[in-house]
């Protein structure tokens, strides 16, 4: 019997708030926290939040994730030190790049003739693992801490290793998720180069002239316990991670592979891990970056997973609204997926007026949906696919 | 820059270090010549950034070394002024 994995907290840092609650709201309500072509989390004071010496010390990326676990963790009453033994509690957080900002102040020392003055925090604030060590220290987690760096799709990953460690025993909790902070100049000239960032400034996946994507920064976090373990303590389940699938497509480096075969078998594999077949799926809270290739594959992979049942199961993209998150995005959306669920209402893609024509037959969302208000649990597919060929898929049930 | 060094005392390299210390986010009201640099919570890597600013800023070489057996601020003030008379 393999052991059931419930989420017991959620946190999140987005350019729509501080906290979930803006995240749900703002999104069904079709706001955007995209501004000027970025979508920043301009409210976000982490100084104010944490401290001006903990600040101090901490990247911007860490901040938001220390801000993001900290409503996570209390979401999920725990209190200072975990309500198990903390060392089968592991902290897995997911980041595309880590400590940016920090890379780039420390460079240019280098370029001022500054060798000496180069900040001995340099890699304890830029480390990709920071946050994952930062969260561990301030919350006494005392399992494996580690960093998953897998582009877009890491916090997604950091999501399935909490998952793994739990069912396998080793672990009775996990704190996961993922947190970025990359949204600056240097980055939006590699994403412009490349081919990806929107040069127009608005991003509308799905839509026919789609242009890529926006950069955004942010942080989600969720607090995953055994189910009998959350049981046992009296607390409060928001939901489970029912299944999950991970593959590569082994194809090329930016460009995903173009028959969606390898996307498709994360999703069926993670519907099977589910024990659900796509007659289950009541939402899917797609990767949807909007750029060109990745939408119009995206939807050749679901069709594949799917079959014709794709074309009748609500579609919508958390990129329309937060921009990309790069390796906080798998986190955050998770959180999203699991919102709608919880709400029975699901966020729409922020601007979009009518699918792109080639997509073919879909239910894109244009407006946000109500879901039924019945009883039982519902299931959502929460995709996540990143440079390198990364390609997972969670199920969510709520 | 040999004007700053000369000019240095015990009050002015006080209050230099305590806006070095304050700009790492230690909170003004734990300031005092007598203060620990561990009660102030600054380890190893806090005492290389005071090291950096006290040479970028007074022009005085001086090496996190130099603070090893600092034990106050008073301490850290008078290793300064040892450099800049060295």
């Amino acid at each position: 019997m393999v052991r059931r994995v419930v989420i017991t907290g959620i946190g999140a840092v987005t350019s729509l708030g501080v906290g979930v609650q803006p995240l749900h709201e703002k999104s069904v309500a079709g706001q955007s926290g995209i501004r000027n072509g970025k979508s920043l989390c301009t409210g976000f004071d982490g100084a104010k939040e944490l401290g001006r010496r903990k600040a101090f010390r901490l990247d911007r990326f860490c901040q938001l994730a220390l801000v993001a676990a900290r409503e996570a963790l209390e979401t999920a009453g725990w209190g200072e030190t975990p309500p198990v033994d903390p060392y089968r509690v592991p902290c897995v957080i997911g980041s595309a790049i880590g400590g940016l900002i920090t890379l780039e102040e420390e460079i240019e020392k280098i370029r001022q003739g500054e060798a000496d003055d180069v900040s001995p925090l340099t890699v304890p604030k830029l480390m990709a693992n920071a946050a994952a060590a930062h969260i561990s220290m301030r919350h006494g987690l005392k399992g494996e801490v580690a960093a998953i760096v897998s582009a877009c799709s890491g916090g997604a990953q950091a999501i399935v290793a909490g998952v793994r460690a739990i069912r396998s025993g080793e672990a009775d909790a996990a704190v996961v998720g993922g947190a970025e902070a990359a949204t600056s100049d240097f980055t939006a000239a590699i994403f412009t180069t490349a081919g990806a960032l929107s040069p127009s400034g608005r991003t509308v996946p799905f839509s026919a002239d789609r242009d890529g994507f926006i950069l955004g920064e942010g942080a989600g976090v969720l607090v995953l316990e055994a189910a009998e373990v959350a049981e046992a303590r009296g607390a409060s389940i928001l939901g489970e991670i029912a299944g999950y699938g991970v593959t590569s497509d082994a194809h090329h480096i930016t460009a995903p592979e173009p028959t969606g075969a390898a996307a498709a078998r994360a999703v069926t594999t993670a519907l099977a891990d589910a024990g659900a077949g796509e007659e289950d799926i009541a939402y899917i809270n797609a990767h949807g970056t909007g750029t060109h290739l990745n939408d119009a594959t995206e939807i050749v992979a679901m069709r594949r997973a799917l079959g014709e049942r794709f074309e009748s199961i609500p579609i919508s993209s958390s990129k329309s609204y937060l921009g990309h998150l790069l390796g906080a995005a798998g986190a955050v959306e998770a959180i999203a997926t699991l919102q709608a669920l919880r709400h029975r209402e699901l966020p729409p893609v922020c601007g979009l007026s009518g699918a792109d024509p080639e997509l073919g037959q879909t239910d894109l969302l244009c407006a946000p949906r109500k879901l039924p208000e019945e009883e039982g649990a519902l299931l959502a597919l929460s995709n996540s696919f990143g440079f390198g060929g990364h390609n997972v898929a969670l199920a969510i049930r709520a | 820059m040999k004007d700053i060094a000369t000019s240095l005392d015990k009050d002015n390299v006080l209050s230099f270090l305590t806006d070095l210390i304050l700009d790492m986010g230690v909170e003004q009201n734990e300031f005092n010549a007598d203060a620990t640099l561990e009660d102030l919570g600054l380890d190893s890597l806090d005492v290389v950034e005071l090291a950096q600013g006290v040479k970028k800023k007074l022009r005085i070489a001086i090496a996190p070394g130099d603070f090893a057996d600092a034990v106050t601020l008073g301490d850290a003030v008078e290793r300064v002024l040892q450099k800049a008379a060295a």
